[in-house]
């Protein structure tokens, strides 16, 4: 709760000013490259779009509306442009005219690029897409109710653009991206370099019976799962480097502020909370800075002064929280030191050779994920959860039991508590019989 | 979180409520008010006036607390001190109020 205050008191702030105040120091979006703007209303063969970047502007309605994204140079033979849209709608509605375009058409190529962008728009922190609302929400907190920041007329109005057409949204992005980046959002940048030029080759090779628009074998879905998820990853942990996020996010119980209370041994630190929110559960790996979170280095920047595992949290009499972290690296901590704590910063090089090895083993022969017959699914007891020690062989409570437990779950008792997911078939297949 | 109770224009923030001024017919209005409130300074009237949605956001958000909108915004920004009880409550409305000085 305390963290939906936090953001009152930045609205009240902003509506006491009448201006946008920063929700984050650094802009949460890459510079858009030569980026190209795109607007889309009605459907079918009212479809009206309009487009722009730098130098031009574009309107064509009907179905061949692609053919003026050619015109602006949105082709494979180009470089990788960022597109600008007022809300992902817009991206959606782009894919549907891509799709349906004739792929012998001179707007194949266009519509290829569609297809790249609608891939990436599912990574966070993406350099291809830009959607204008999420990343000046990102960016900013308005004087008004969360839900206005959804309209991009109320970003316009506040932002003092008067162009409601893609050259306003042109100029959002030129706003929302106009200070310093995100310390380590360039990795992404990368990752749509990667990615775009392993798409244009796969769609320019002309014996590659790949098509875009066909959905994704078991395999590309599985690798564009965990790249989805690492981009996810990759970017919240960054946010968490932006000092005013950090802030924020201390009101959350992400990020915790406290003070070095014990050092029991060379790999175990107490620390005393200020507060007794605390998002950091056990087994949880932190890293540790000095100072406050609004001190908090940007992630892998810095070296943190800890470095461990959250090993046991407890509840003393006084009310406090103590943390205890363990398997921990620690450089110089006095006690009474004041640290802020956060999740381990993720390293992207980390996540893109865990997703080599990933494409290895989905390329083996042997994994079923690359062509071969799905698993069998395999039945295995599970350790009963409701039995009760205390109850003896001969209670009448227990034969009652006996006489309503499903017979598999009966029987089980030696399975760990991973099995739980393969067990769930078990428990209803008992059932019914 | 149910969708504000007037019925202004979508996108409409013409309406503005000013902080101090009577709003009687407000969510939440005749919960308690907080008489245990310490005013530092009677800034009130000077207030800026806030959007009619936001007021309407924020007393949703108050209304477990006993607090008033124009009472928030004068804790936020230092001008009232909260009841010990409050005392977290102060603490992330100033932070978030003061964390633009900090951008």
């Amino acid at each position: 709760m305390s963290v939906a205050f936090f953001d009152l008191g930045q609205r009240l702030r902003a509506a006491a000013e009448s201006r946008p105040v920063s929700r984050s120091s650094f802009a949460p979006v890459l510079p858009p490259v030569n980026p190209v703007a795109v607007m889309i209303t009605g459907s079918g063969d009212s479809t009206l779009l309009q487009a722009a970047d730098d130098v031009r502007q574009v309107v064509a309605s009907g179905p061949d509306a692609l053919s003026k994204l050619s015109e602006l140079g949105v082709t494979l033979g180009s470089d990788w442009r960022t597109l600008v849209v007022a809300e992902r709608g817009t991206l959606a509605h782009l894919l549907e005219l891509a799709c349906a375009s004739d792929p012998q058409s001179e707007n194949a190529s266009a519509a290829a690029v569609v297809g790249w962008w609608a891939q990436r728009a599912d990574h966070p922190g993406t350099g291809a897409v830009l959607d204008v609302t999420a990343a000046c929400s990102a960016r900013w907190v308005l004087g008004d109710e969360p839900s206005s920041e959804r309209e991009v007329a109320e970003w316009r109005r506040w932002l003092g653009v008067s162009d409601p057409g893609p050259r306003g949204l042109l100029e959002l992005a030129t706003a929302v991206s106009a200070v310093a980046t995100l310390p380590g959002l360039h990795a992404l940048a990368e990752e749509d370099r990667i990615a775009w030029d392993g798409f244009v080759a796969r769609v320019s090779d002309p014996t590659s019976p790949w098509d875009w628009r066909r959905r994704d074998n078991r395999r590309e879905a599985a690798l564009g799962l965990a790249s989805r998820c690492d981009a996810t990853e990759l970017f919240e942990s960054l946010r968490l480097g932006d000092p005013l996020i950090a802030t924020r996010e201390s009101f959350s119980g992400t990020v915790v502020c406290y003070i070095v209370t014990s050092l029991p041994s060379h790999s175990v630190v107490e620390i005393t909370l200020d507060q007794l929110n605390c998002r950091l559960r056990v087994q949880t790996d932190v890293e540790g800075f000095a100072g406050h979170p609004r001190d908090v280095a940007p992630a892998l920047a810095a070296t943190p002064l800890v470095r461990g595992r959250v090993a046991a949290t407890r509840v003393t009499p006084q009310e406090q929280l103590v943390v205890t972290i363990g398997d921990a690296i620690l450089r110089s901590v006095p006690i009474r030191q004041r640290i802020t704590l956060r999740p381990r910063s993720i390293d992207p090089r980390q996540q893109r050779s865990g997703r080599q090895e990933l494409h290895r083993r989905y390329a083996a022969r042997r994994a079923w994920l690359s062509g071969g017959a799905a698993p069998t699914p395999r039945r295995r007891d599970v350790r009963s959860m409701w039995s009760s020690p205390r109850l003896s062989n001969d209670s009448p409570f227990r034969a009652n039991r006996r006489a309503n437990t499903p017979r598999r779950i009966r029987a089980s008792c030696t399975a760990p508590l991973g099995a739980a997911a393969s067990s769930c078939s078990d428990i209803g297949s008992a059932t019914r019989n | 979180v149910a969708r504000p109770t007037d019925a202004r224009e979508a996108g409409g923030s013409h309406y503005w409520w000013t902080v101090g001024s009577q709003r009687n017919a407000r969510l939440g209005h005749h919960r308690g008010h907080s008489d245990a409130v310490t005013e530092l300074n009677s800034g009130v009237d000077k207030q800026p006036a806030l959007p009619a949605s936001l007021a309407e956001y924020a007393d949703r958000l108050l209304l477990s607390t006993g607090l008033q909108v124009e009472e928030a915004m004068l804790i936020a920004c230092g001008q009232l001190e909260p009841p010990p009880e409050l005392e977290g409550l102060s603490r992330a409305l100033r932070t978030g109020w003061s964390a633009a000085d900090s951008a």
